[in-house]
Order: structure tokens, then sequence, then C-alpha cells
């Protein structure tokens, strides 16, 4: 007997629902579960995972990935050539200039939002069409298509300085178990170890009381809420049986001078690490590139260091042999102005932006798209944020044309669909 | 005529009609007059030394020089030559006068990148050099040949400036640590401790000692910012003062607010007034007179904005100052009335004493 009370729509089939997945179109539920089980087991025997790194304040793409030398606007710093014969960067990326033959960047993003609190969130959720839902995050979106892998490790976790916690927000209409587990300055989580009173027979008694107090909630009440829990409790677990993931002297000093002592480099070694566990989605986020005033000797502190460690993650993945099933993405909100201000910085810029990407379902050793040659708009097919979610799922094994969110019986497309797959990037 | 608060008042008014400005159609990184007092030079983000004949009542553009590449950083006047160094590691030599002026001597690779100082020596004979890549050299000032490696700073190098006496060198790095070097034999004398310039901040190792300048009073001061963060940075445009005998901090002269940031330049005339150009935020931007043994600024104006360099003229009786154009900041796309989308520039306003 039911003794809560019901919503309406707990009751309701959606027409997807009803017509049981006829049309075609592979929907999978929001909060409402699978609609096409067989499907979506399929995406979940898929090992693809994820490496984010954002960028956060916008990287300039002159002193980066599609320098200008010599130009009104091209800043005092040199190129160097690259792994790739004819293609350039800047002098500040000496360590990615030898390892570009991994790497598919694009030099012809143009996006819509030229501020930080509006553009970050639409850029990380693909600014698809506006139909009254907050998209979630890529990350949340690979959660929920992809799930964890066999590891059982949590889905998508977020290496970031400062506070860590958990960032429900990221999965906007998906529900907050898709949300992020961020990690502050690469910490554990509260309470990450079992305290000392507590034996592991206890531990185990009191899980299965829980799992027992859990199933008896469920009886009565929406699945969601026990799945949540349960989901949350397990993740835990499987985090907890990996605490190496955490503890730095387990580390080879090697690895630790590769990829540099400094904040990014060591979460991208955390980053590997948590890749080479099973993490699904690993976000590492790097701050302070925002470099209105002093740009360029800004950039010039910042970029080895990226350049440090983004080189040392990617020959890495290729030694692994995991550039075949990760997915890398480096990115900002946006570029920054050709134009130098009187602070002697650059300012926002989502007119014409780079990018970088390498791995799985990617051509290896490429550069797509250009700028003029003052690099003040894009010469030839620009590419906004949604042809880079269509091109990320395909290369995930996810076809955007195919496959839908369905969001409480509103279908809901993964990218905005008058963008597409980038077929240039594509392996 | 002695510059004092009253001058510089009448000087700096919007109404006085006797301040003159130059146009050069790009941003500078620095003004100077030449030794002979008929030219004034500015380094150009465009690779060019633009120049302008300022002996007459009305400064003539002449065609700009050099073939630099990247941006021309600094440059230094010996005799009728001017030597300039560039972003992108190169050292170049020649007239500065004359319609086409020619090549002296260049050193393309004189440094690994970025040369952000240079110096001459009080007698003319020898150039001092440093930049990004940490390592300071030391040139005969005829020929353009290398004569001595420096290296023992651990980041990259700012600022040189040799002393009045020409005997020893003073180099400042971006970790705030000033080094003073024996011309003769290159060994380190003294360390000077300005590391209140500098700030580790996320990823960004921000501020550093910018400018140097040595005084006739047995003076080093030491111009940057007290940076408060990276990124957009922001922080109060600072001057140390140090003893140079003991190395002893004498004086901290704090010029501004965290907006204004950087020190960008520094001047001193023959009476020993010392002017700074004050640059921060876009918008922002300083001129301070001030002496040494005074508390308080001689005076100061934000008439100028994002101020980035200051020459006077070899008789003491004019100045000019490089600033940056209004409205030289925004996000996107901002377009020209024409439909263009135009870069900044920096005005050169010359300033004359009255007589």
């Amino acid at each position: 007997m039911s003794h809560h009370r019901c919503k309406p729509w707990e009751h309701a089939l959606s027409r997807r629902q009803w017509l049981g997945g006829v049309g075609g179109a592979l929907a999978l539920g929001g909060l409402g579960g699978l609609i096409c089980p067989a499907a979506a087991r399929a995406l979940e025997q898929n090992d693809r995972q994820v490496l984010f790194v954002w960028i956060d304040g916008g990287m300039s793409q002159f002193e980066s990935w599609d320098p200008k030398p010599n130009t009104q606007f091209g800043g005092p710093f040199r190129t160097i050539p690259t792994a790739l014969p004819g293609v350039h960067f800047s002098e500040l990326l000496p360590q990615s200039a030898k390892i570009a033959n991994h790497l598919a960047v694009v030099r012809s993003m143009c996006t819509q939002d030229n501020s930080h609190s509006a553009g970050v969130p639409r850029i990380q959720r693909g600014d698809p069409k506006n139909r009254g839902v907050t998209y979630p995050f890529f990350g949340s979106a690979v959660a929920k298509l992809l799930g964890p892998t066999k590891t059982g490790l949590p889905p998508y976790v977020s290496i970031k300085p400062g506070s860590g916690g958990f960032i429900y927000q990221d999965a906007g209409f998906l529900g907050p178990k898709y949300g992020a587990l961020a990690f502050g300055d690469g910490q554990p989580p509260e309470n990450f170890v079992r305290p000392a009173s507590l034996t592991e027979d206890d531990d185990a008694a009191r899980n299965k009381l829980r799992q027992f107090a859990n199933a008896q909630y469920a009886k009565d009440h929406r699945p969601q809420n026990s799945e949540a829990q349960a989901f949350v409790y397990e993740m835990a677990q499987a985090l907890i049986k990996r605490q190496d993931l955490f503890d730095t002297a387990k580390l080879d000093p090697k690895d630790v001078e590769r990829y540099g002592t400094h904040e990014f480099g060591r979460h991208m070694l955390q980053a590997r690490n948590m890749l080479e566990a099973g993490v699904r989605f690993v976000k590492v986020t790097s701050y302070g590139w925002d470099t209105h005033g002093d740009n360029f000797h800004g950039h010039k502190s910042l970029m080895p260091r990226f350049d440090q460690a983004f080189a040392a993650m990617v020959t890495d993945l290729a030694d692994r042999g995991m550039l075949d099933h990760v997915l890398v993405i480096a990115m900002s909100e946006f570029g920054r102005t050709p134009r130098i201000n009187g602070h002697i910085g650059r300012d926002h810029w989502p007119e014409s932006w780079s990018l970088a990407l390498a791995g799985c379902g990617l051509k290896r050793g490429v550069v797509v798209g250009k700028t003029n040659d003052l690099g003040t708009s894009v010469d030839g097919d620009a590419f906004d944020i949604g042809h880079m979610f269509h091109t990320w799922f395909r290369c995930l094994g996810i076809d955007t044309a195919a496959t839908q969110y369905d969001n409480h019986g509103q279908p809901l497309p993964l990218a905005h669909e008058d963008t597409h797959a980038v077929k240039e990037l594509l392996a | 005529m002695s510059l004092d608060a009253t001058t510089l008042t009448a000087l700096f008014d919007p109404k006085n009609k006797s301040a003159q400005q130059l146009r050069p159609d790009r941003q500078l990184n620095q003004v100077r007059f030449s030794t002979c007092g008929k030219f004034l030079l500015a380094a150009g983000h465009d690779g060019r030394i633009h120049r302008w004949e300022v002996g007459g009542e009305t400064p003539t553009e002449l065609p700009a020089i050099g073939s630099h590449n990247g941006w021309v950083q600094t440059l230094v006047f010996r005799g009728e030559e001017v030597i300039s160094a560039d972003s992108w590691g190169g050292l170049r030599c020649g007239p500065y006068g004359g319609e086409q002026p020619t090549v002296s001597w260049s050193v393309p690779n004189a440094h690994d990148g970025w040369i952000l100082g240079l110096a001459l020596s009080p007698d003319g004979t020898q150039l001092a050099t440093c930049g990004n890549d940490r390592v300071v050299r030391l040139w005969n000032a005829a020929t353009g040949e290398k004569q001595r490696e420096l290296n023992g700073h651990a980041t990259e190098v700012f600022s040189i400036t040799f002393a009045t006496d020409g005997q020893s060198l003073f180099t400042g790095d971006l970790d705030g640590k000033v080094k003073q070097w024996s011309v003769a034999d290159g060994s380190i004398i003294r360390e000077f401790d300005a590391t209140t310039l500098h700030l580790s901040n996320r990823l960004q190792e921000v501020g550093g000692a910018r400018t140097l300048a040595a005084s006739r009073t047995g003076h080093l001061l030491v111009a940057g910012t007290k940076p408060k963060n990276g990124g957009n940075v922001q922080g109060v445009p600072t001057i140390l003062v140090f003893d140079i005998a003991t190395a002893n901090l004498t004086r901290t002269l704090e010029l501004g607010k965290e907006g204004d940031v950087y020190v960008t330049d520094l001047a001193c005339t023959a009476d020993d007034v010392w002017t700074a150009t004050i640059s921060g935020n876009p918008g922002t931007g300083k001129v301070v007179f001030f002496k040494l043994d005074e508390e308080k600024p001689l005076f100061e104006t934000t008439r100028l904005p994002n101020c980035h360099s200051i020459t006077w003229h070899p008789d003491g009786t004019r100045f000019a100052i490089s600033a940056t154009n209004a409205g030289s900041n925004g996000n996107g796309r901002n377009l020209a009335k024409d439909g263009t989308y135009p870069g900044n520039y920096s005005p050169v306003h010359l300033f004359a004493l009255p007589e």
C-alpha cells in the first residue's frame, strides 16, 4: 500500500514510453529511467573516457595555438615549428609542439558569449536551443549516457583548486545524481577514511542495515530517491577502495617532475591516475587566465606550466595506448582580443579562438579551421560549441542523430540541432 | 625655470595650449629623446623605431626605422647611433638621423626570446642586456661583440641599469630579486630584496622588479607593483628605494591604488626630480613627480590614461610621455565607425617648461 502522496507525473506515461521507442529514436530517461534498455546497455559497455581540461578565464589563442607573429595584433612572442610540418604554435608551447602529432587543434571556434558568468555554463552545456530546461554540463551528460565504468568509480569527477564537494548544478535537468564530485586541490572528500574505532565488520554490518532501510523506503516511494542514495554510497565505497588515488607518497618522483610540482601539474598527474583507475570523466580546472592586464608576462608565466603538464599527459596516454579510448579536450570559455588594451592586456574574444583535442575518435596530427592573417575573424567555416558537442559525443560512440534525452516525456537533443559533428576532426 | 608644483599644475592644465601631441599609428613601449636633443625616438609594437624631429617649434614625423621582429622593447643612444632591442631576442645598432638610416651592427639572437632590458655604460663602451631567458649579457657597444654572460637569476630578468660610476650593473627579476654585479669580473657584489614586488598567485608568478634606476645620491630605485592577484593583474604601484652601499631599504613609495598597478618608467632631472609613469586598468594612468628626500610627491596627475614611458630632453626644459588612447579596452568585436577593427595607439604628449 502506498503511504506517500503521489504526484501526477508518477502515474503518467510519456508519449515515448507508450510508443515503446517506436520511431527509431533511442530516448534515455532523465529522472524517469531508460526507455530502450538494450541500447542503453550497449552504451554501458562502452569503455570510452574523457579528460576535460578547463582553462578558466580565457587562454589567448595568440599566445598558444594560433599565433600571428609580426602582425599588428600578434604580440611580442615568436612561433616555433611543431611535429606537424608547416604548423607553428606560440613559442610558449614547446612541449605541446613536440607532441602535436597526437593533437587535433581547432582554430576556428566562434561562439556567442563574451562574458564569464554566462559564457562558462553556456559553453560547458553546449549552448543548446532554449527549451526552458537547464542542460547538463558535458561531464554530467557523459555520466548519464555512459555511466560509471566497470570499476564503479564515480563517473564524473572534478579536480580543482579551492574547495571540493558535490557540484549538483552541473547536472541540469538530468538530476543531481549526475553532478560532479569535486576534489578541492585534489584532496579526497571529508570522512574518507573509516575511523579507527569502526571495524571493517561493523562497517559492513552498518552498510547492510543501510541497504535494508533503503529497500524498505523504496517500496513506498519514488525509486529515484533510493536509487540516488544507493548510488552515492556505492560510489563512495568504490572510491574508498582507491585511496591510493589521493596518496601523493605513492607517486613516482619522475612523474611528479615531468608534470610539474605546481598546482596544475599535480592535478593533471592525479587526473591521469584516475583515468588509469577507470574514472569515466575527469575534469581538471585551472583558474587565473583572465589576462585583461599584463597579458604577455602573464601568459609567459601560465603557459609553460600548462604546456608541461598537458604534454606529459598526452604523452603518457599515448604511451599507454589510452588515447584509443580517452577523449582529451583542453579549452576555455573564449579566446582573447587581438586588440591590446592600455593595461597591455587582451580582453574577451569569442569571435575567433582555438581549442585542442586528442584521443579516441579523432584524427591525430591535424589543425582544423583557420583565422585570417590578423586573427580578427575566422576564415572559412566557423564552429560553435554545439559542433564540438556533436563531435565529442561521436568520438564517444554516441550518435547524436539517433539519441535523445527524455526529460519527463520531453524529448531533448543531446546537442544543438542546428550544428553537426565536424567531419574534418573525426577519424 | 625650476620644477615645482605650480609649474607642473599649469603644464598639465587641460587649458594649456603649449602641450603638443604626437600620434603614432601603433602602441609604443618606450620613448626617448636623443642625446643631441634633436630627435625623439620610440620603440614600437610593430617592430619599428618611430622617429620625430623635435628641434624646431613643431615636431616632424620621420620615416620609422629598424627591421626588428616582434616588438621593439627598449632603446639607448650612443653618440649619433641608437641601439635597440626586440622581443625576439634581436639587437640592432645604427644611426638614428637621416631619411634612411643604415645598420652598423646587429645580433639577431642576442638572447633566446624577449629582451626586456637594455643599458649603456656611462662611458658608452659597454652594452648590457637582460631578458626572458634569465641571462644577463655584456657587449661591446661599438661592435656588438659579446663580452660576458652573467648567470644567477632564477627567473626572467626584467630590468637593468648601470651604476652612475659604471663600475657595476644592477639587474632585477620576476621574483623581485635585484643583483649588483661587478662589471670587471662579473661577480655579485650584493643583493637587494624587492620580493614585495612579486606574488605567486594560482599558476602565475606576478609582478617583479620591472624598472631600475640608480640615483646620483647613492640610491637604487626598484619599481613595479605590489601585486594583489594574477590574471587581470591588480596592485599598488610601488617604488622601493635602497641605499646602494648597504642594500638596506630606506623608503617605500606607494603611488596609487590597486587598480593603478604598475610603475612603468622612471626618469630623473638634473635637479634630482624624479618622474614616474604609472599604468593599470584601461583608462587609469598617472604621472608622479617626486624627490627622494621629500615625504610627499611634488605633483601628480591622472590626466593621461595608461602612461608607459617618460623621457626628459637633455636640456631639461622639455619632457615627453607616451600614454594610450582612450577607450582602449572592450570585450568582443568593437568596430570603428568605418566598420574596421581598430588597433590602439600610444599618443606622445610633449610638455615644455615655461621660460
